[in-house]
């Protein structure tokens, strides 16, 4: 319960909120709301009455509050605003109940919980919107005019209720699940008790010194599109493509996003030596070809699995192309890049060595707790787009390892109009 | 104070006494077990050897990473990749 103190950074509070599941929307502190002529007694109205120490913003220059320096306190007032905020821990110590300190308190208006602010929120409903976007693009593709344009013509127009990057990959129309598979997600981590993910089959471990629960979202995300659920609760479309592989979780990036020493490294060897088949790493580094990112491909194809990673974002098309980043500009480890829904190469996508694209430009999937579900766009989306498909190719033949699985995701890509170096083979498909 | 100031006039390439983080691609013709215990004998302090993937991560200055790379059977002796997502939130991530 260490994330419930008053000077706990924003994602102790949040893994504590996850770690006790319930409504995650709630930080677990307070905020003790004062009447405008009792601001100036509130602090000593707090300790008198309840005990508690709060610390003032007054104390930080420009009332600038520094949370994690707040020190032997149990809460900070706020006096330009009449606000107190408070830790749950001393909160509920001193026996603080909400309702009876507003009722017996002249000088206090209310007491609510303190809730989390998040910059990600997303409607289904502005989802549906793009899919309907993406669907007149269909259409107007289907023109005889369009015959040459590159766009997503073979999805049925029937197709309803999946994402356009699953449409694009014909996820749907396949036979396959990812059953017998096992995937490492390499990333954030994972929000183990999102309700699309209870019950299903993970093994997890974490390499940067942190928990395994995803704060950050980019892992939840990942995961989702590659492994996640094939009937998320209505309006939300299908998201996830081997949606009954084993998941292996591997922490490799830290809340804030960073690899932490050589944790993707550890990550690697941890995904190979427990057997999993693919290897999806959305994430990059700049600089040169790394030989142990290029040691650690060649023996993950040597033990029948594939390394996916993303080729990067530092691109601004079509001035500036970027040139792949590491891992994935390693020979042994298969580069991604991302399209839009149009299938053109994403602006920010990198170029060079490129072995095969996925969708990765308004990606919707699911995002840790509360917010449950949301759209990102990056070769980090493209990524597990073609992880999963992989997954779903390595279910539907057992022969298909290795390289074997590598050539097989190369030569089923949808050929696009454009040069190797932008999309490699083309866009990833589904075995049908 | 002295170090930015080597950097500023390009002395940066002389080898440092920081303690970096090393990954150190080995090959298959020798232990990897043989060779973790080699550098620590070399000054390295060995954080984590990769069996699988034949990569022993170590820490150590300039001065132990070239004593690593004249140890037979070491391919490669290079600075631990660093690798990000952009933080939470990122618009492209």
């Amino acid at each position: 319960m260490a994330g419930r103190k008053i000077e706990s950074t924003p994602d102790e509070l949040y893994r504590a909120a996850l770690e006790r599941g319930g409504d995650v929307s709630k930080t677990g502190r307070y905020i003790v709301t004062f009447k405008p002529a009792a601001k100036d007694i509130a602090a000593p109205m707090l300790k008198r009455k309840y005990g508690l120490n709060t610390a003032s913003a007054a104390d930080f220059e420009g009332q600038a509050v520094v949370f994690d320096r707040i020190f032997e306190s149990d809460g900070v007032m706020l006096p330009e605003v009449g606000v107190a905020i408070i830790g749950g821990e001393a909160f509920e110590e001193h026996q603080v109940a909400g309702a009876s300190v507003s009722e017996a308190d002249d000088e206090v208006d209310s007491v609510d919980p303190e809730y989390f602010a998040f910059a990600l929120d997303v409607n289904p409903a502005d989802y549906l919107k793009g899919f309907v976007r993406a669907a007149q693009v269909i259409a107007a593709d289907l023109q005889p005019s369009a015959a040459l344009r590159p766009a997503i013509t073979d999805i049925p127009a029937a197709l309803t209720g999946v994402t356009w990057g699953l449409a694009a990959c014909q996820v749907p129309s396949s036979s396959f699940s990812g059953s017998g598979i096992s995937v490492a997600m390499l990333d954030t981590g994972l929000d183990f008790n999102h309700p699309d993910f209870v019950g299903r089959a993970v093994a997890f471990n974490s390499f940067v010194g942190q928990p395994p629960q995803d704060v950050h979202g980019h892992g939840t995300h990942t995961t989702g599109t590659a492994c996640g659920i094939a009937t998320p609760p209505p309006p939300n479309p299908r998201y996830g493509i081997a949606s009954q592989a084993k998941i292996f979780v591997g922490k490799v990036l830290s809340d804030s996003g960073v690899s932490v020493g050589g944790s993707i490294l550890a990550g690697m060897n941890w995904a190979i030596a427990n057997g999993c088949q693919v290897i999806s790493m959305s994430l990059r580094g700049l600089g040169q070809v790394q030989p142990a990112y290029t040691s650690s491909g060649a023996a993950a194809l040597a033990k029948g699995l594939v390394i996916i990673a993303a080729a990067g974002n530092d691109s601004h098309r079509p001035g500036q192309i970027a040139p792949t980043g590491s891992p994935a500009n390693s020979p042994t480890i298969m580069s991604v890049a991302a399209l839009d829904q149009n299938l053109q190469v994403a602006p920010f996508s990198n170029g060079g060595k490129i072995d095969i694209a996925g969708p990765g430009v308004n990606v919707f999937s699911a995002l840790p707790r509360p917010r449950l579900y949301g759209t990102m766009s990056g070769t980090s989306m493209a990524t597990p787009h073609v992880s999963g498909v992989a997954a779903l190719y390595a279910e539907s033949d057992t022969s298909l390892r290795g390289a074997a699985l590598w050539t097989k995701l190369q030569s089923t890509a949808k050929r696009l109009p454009f040069p190797a170096t932008d999309v490699g083979a083309g866009l990833v498909q589904a075995p049908q | 104070m002295l170090r930015s100031t080597l950097d500023f006039l390009g002395a940066s390439i002389v080898p440092t006494t920081d303690t970096k983080t090393w990954a150190v691609t080995v090959s298959h013709n020798v232990p990897i077990h043989v060779l973790a215990s080699q550098f620590t004998a070399a000054g390295a302090e060995v954080q984590n050897v990769l069996a699988e993937t034949r990569v022993i991560v170590a820490t150590g200055t300039d001065e132990v990473a070239a004593r690593l790379r004249g140890i037979d059977g070491v391919a490669d002796v290079s600075e631990v990749p660093v690798a990000d997502v952009g933080p939470p939130g990122a618009e492209i991530a």
